[in-house]
């Protein structure tokens, strides 16, 4: 399969930018979602921290 | 105008040779259910209830371990935990601390846990359908451009499993890189199943690809369960568990590694394995000895009702080596969330 160096550097380009968003996004994402959806929600403070 | 169509479409469905191929494959799916064959389970699991079960396996660690989890919710699951590790050095060791987060429903399971060096690893597991999931684990490495992805997707029929995983597939090198694995396991008569494991790999376009083929066989009598296993470099690994009682449980791994050194000549190295699990009212003992001397404890113990003691020990006769591990694990939940267990009803989440 033959794929042009320009698509390539787009593509390399695409993977980097999407490893660096899952590297620092992800877990805010699940701190979030689960933030979200549980009930009842917990106090931000005991979410972070492990004491409390 | 779709009317037409269909009309034109009908020899499709109407000819003779589409109806018998129709019928011969629903009176086989009809002859496949009569058997009642259960699903066999994973091929990677053929072993499981002896190595995950009774053997040590991954669970030893060394040096003092903390972990604190917290407990949001349990339906969706929403956890959280904190760990910490002391005076443990070595590669593959655990780090000073790390911070993970779960979040799981009946269709996907989250995870991601990140450590004081920055190291992100994180999961995704989505349930497409009842006997479809599909699972992935990315690793990543702060400042580094290496980043590991492994993609596995697993099909659980009537009476068989097949998996199809990918671990760092690539397109833009100009060919196709990476490591494939097919899995599949089928059961053949009530008590046996028999599998077939397929590696294709290819490390860069300038090396080779390699193909490995492993078989498995696996027996399930009544309370005992023994396979055979036939890994492609010529390893052959045997293992029989057995439930001796309600909580006692004892199996023996042989591993037996055939290596051709020269025309005329191979070498031959063989572990065995043998371990034994109890289970008593608030703690579980597991231990093992192997024929490369090697002695291994581990004791669980649940000191209060959220909170867990656990002392793993290894002794090496033969290096004269020891490794010493302590661990007290704190599960922390509210007393709304303690009553919403009990409550909720069960999820399956895809983990």
């Amino acid at each position: 399969m033959q794929i042009s160096e320009e698509t390539k550097e787009r593509i390399t380009r695409i993977i980097d930018i999407s490893r660096v968003v899952v590297h620092y996004g992800y877990l805010p994402l699940i701190l979030y979602i689960g933030y979200t959806q549980s009930e009842p929600k917990p106090s931000l403070i005991r979410l972070l921290t492990p004491l409390a | 105008m779709d009317k037409v169509a269909e009309d034109q479409l009908n020899w499709l469905a109407q000819n003779p040779l589409y109806s018998v191929i129709n019928d011969g494959l629903s009176s086989l799916s009809a002859r496949r259910d009569a058997l009642e064959l259960p699903n066999p389970g994973t091929f990677e699991g053929v072993t499981s209830e002896l190595t995950k079960g009774v053997f040590l396996s991954n669970m030893q660690f060394t040096g003092l371990r903390a972990d604190i989890a917290k407990i949001f919710s349990v339906s969706p699951l929403f956890q959280v935990s904190h760990s910490f590790a002391m005076g443990v050095g070595g590669p593959g060791a655990a780090t000073p601390y790390t911070f993970s987060a779960i979040h799981g429903t009946s269709k996907a399971f989250l995870q991601a846990n990140i450590d004081n060096e920055g190291q992100l690893s994180a999961r995704f597991n989505w349930r497409w359908t009842p006997k479809f999931v599909s699972r992935s684990n990315i690793q990543i490495a702060p400042g580094s451009s290496q980043a590991m992805l492994q993609v596995d997707n697993d099909y659980t029929g009537k009476d068989f499993s097949a998996s199809l995983k990918a671990i760092n597939p690539n397109l833009l090198d100009g060919g196709m890189t990476g490591i494939f694995i097919m899995q599949y396991l089928q059961s053949v008569t009530k008590s046996l199943s028999l599998g077939l494991e397929a590696v294709w790999q290819r490390q860069s376009m300038v090396t080779a690809p390699e193909a490995l083929v492993s078989y498995a066989a696996k027996y399930q009598g009544a309370g005992w369960v023994a396979s055979v296993g036939l890994q492609a470099a010529g390893a052959l690994q045997l293992t029989y568990w057995r439930k001796l009682a309600e909580r006692v449980e004892a199996g023996v791994e042989s591993n037996l590694k055939v290596m051709p050194t020269g025309p005329y000549s191979v070498a031959a190295e063989g572990v065995t394995t043998i371990g034994a699990k109890y289970e008593f009212r608030q703690s579980s003992l597991k231990a093992q000895v192997d024929t490369s001397g090697k002695l291994g404890v581990l004791l669980e113990r649940r000191v209060a009702p959220m909170v867990t003691l656990t002392f793993s020990g290894e002794m090496d006769h033969y290096k004269g080596g020891a490794k010493v591990g302590l661990a007290v694990a704190i599960e922390n939940a509210s007393e709304e969330v303690m009553e919403q267990q009990q409550a909720a009803p069960s999820i399956q989440i895809p983990f």
